[in-house]
């Protein structure tokens, strides 16, 4: 069965035995999503696309990695990112579990505060939590601690990942 | 029944329904009228001053010892255990709160409140957190304006001075949002209210303007809000000259309203003259003298089921 939806796009990248196949990735977060997790520093076979076409995006990056099945805990880190991919689960060739990501209400120990008085970046106890929303189109994140509320992509740039 | 407070958590105002503002409110005035000296009798309230501040910290242990409780606490944090030994802030609250029956907390970190109440097992007050929230302020000041105007509904209120980062006026403003207020903002360009403060009273349909001076909104308002430009924040050419921008004269009251009053969070300094303190529009020093019920009010709510 092809993971992609185009077949111009499914000789471009090639099939993988086990793993996952992250699709319908906004355009430029594929690269944050390989920061976020690290692939690039594991030897997992490993094939990204970025800018391919898509019917409902425009434009969208694809991740296909093999031997990687995402945590429920991943799964949500992951739909910060890319609150409209696709998860396809891979197992000998085959798709055995495919689902949209949903954006997750609240992130917990994944991102630090970028409000440099916030009392989570002086207290080593103290784990960063966002409550997560949606302003039409634009992500927000509002700190469990010290209120403050910042669009997603003003998270991510403090985390070292590009928006 | 059961308070809806009691037992609970007072960091943010934002956490406030206009139901817990109105039994706030209603219980201040009522310990206002009818002192009571019994509603934290055998109680012990932590009173813990990271950040010094005078006026709320001597508010705070004010009204714990006007409603019979005891307090333990510290003024600042340079004689701790966290100041001189490196103690970690959440070691240090979790000792004193299971010391305590509530713990009132200051401290010059956005968050830290928060942090203390997510670990302490008694009810925590937040008396300050940075530039976030400061809830009993904000308490006081609708005490205040119910006290002057009778309701507070619909008021006309104008925010002067720092808007930028006075946490007072973001959280009255705030507060006030849900009474369909209507907002006049007199700041200098570089102290305006912050867009997300904006965004929040566009949300809420409230009807708000920007102003350059007092004089063309003085006609229109039942509260004139005057807050402090704080001097640590600027060089200090920058500050005389903000500070000057805004100040209150007797001359500039002349077309207030008869049940105009000014509030201001305090201390001030030159922003508002000394003889308008004679003027029957002049509040401040009562508004102060409301902190101390506005503080009984909440702590005897979460220390007592019912009153």
């Amino acid at each position: 069965m092809s993971v992609t939806t185009e077949n111009k796009d499914k000789l471009m990248v090639e099939a993988i035995a086990d793993g996952t196949v992250i699709d319908h990735i906004a355009p430029g977060q594929a690269i944050n999503i390989l920061r976020m997790f690290k692939f690039l520093s594991r030897n997992n076979q490993l094939t990204v696309g970025f800018n391919l076409r898509s019917g409902e995006l425009g434009k969208k990056d694809i991740i296909k990695i093999a031997n990687v099945v995402f945590s429920p805990a991943e799964t949500e880190q992951l739909a910060i990112l890319a609150p409209n991919a696709t998860i396809n689960q891979i197992d000998n060739y085959k798709v055995i579990d495919k689902y949209k990501l949903r954006l997750p209400r609240e992130s917990v120990g994944v991102f630090a505060c970028p409000n440099s008085n916030c009392i989570t970046n002086f207290e080593k106890d103290a784990t960063p939590r966002f409550k997560i929303s949606k302003e039409g189109d634009v992500v927000m994140m509002r700190c469990h601690y010290c209120e403050k509320v910042f669009d997603r992509d003003i998270v991510l740039k403090h985390n070292g990942l590009e928006s | 029944m059961t308070n809806p407070l009691f037992q609970k958590d007072i960091i943010s105002i934002s956490e406030f329904t206009k139901d817990h503002i109105e039994l706030v409110l209603k219980t201040a005035r009522e310990l206002k009228a009818h002192p009571r000296n019994d509603l934290l009798k055998d109680k012990l309230i932590g009173v813990t001053f990271f950040e010094g501040s005078t006026r709320t910290r001597l508010s705070f242990e004010t009204a714990v010892q006007r409603l019979g409780g005891r307090v333990i606490g510290f003024p600042d944090a340079t004689n701790t255990s966290l100041g001189k030994k490196g103690e970690t802030f959440v070691d240090s609250m979790r000792i004193i709160t299971s010391y305590t029956d509530a713990l009132v907390i200051r401290h010059n970190r956005e968050g830290a409140a928060r942090l203390a109440a997510d670990i302490s097992p008694v009810p925590v007050i937040n008396a300050g957190d940075g530039s976030n929230q400061h809830p009993s302020q904000t308490m006081l000041d609708l005490f205040s304006i119910y006290e002057t105007q009778g309701r507070l509904d619909e008021i006309s209120i104008a925010f002067v001075g720092d808007l930028k980062y006075g946490r007072t006026v973001h959280s009255l403003a705030e507060a006030l949002s849900l009474y369909n207020a209507r907002i006049y903002f007199v700041s200098p360009e570089s102290l305006a209210m912050p867009d997300y403060i904006l965004k929040d009273l566009d949300k809420h349909g409230i009807k708000y303007s920007i102003h350059n001076s007092l004089e063309e909104v003085m006609p229109k308002i039942d509260i004139l809000y005057m807050t402090r430009v704080q001097k640590e924040r600027f060089d200090e050419t920058e500050y005389q000259y903000l500070k000057s921008k805004f100040i209150l004269t007797p001359e500039v009251l002349a077309d207030a309203r008869e049940n105009m009053k000014i509030l201001h969070p305090l201390p001030r300094i030159d922003e508002i003259v000394s003889s308008v303190d004679a003027s029957p529009h002049a509040y401040y020093f009562k508004q102060a003298a409301n902190g101390v019920y506005a503080r009984e009010a909440i702590l005897a709510l979460v220390l007592n089921k019912e009153i």
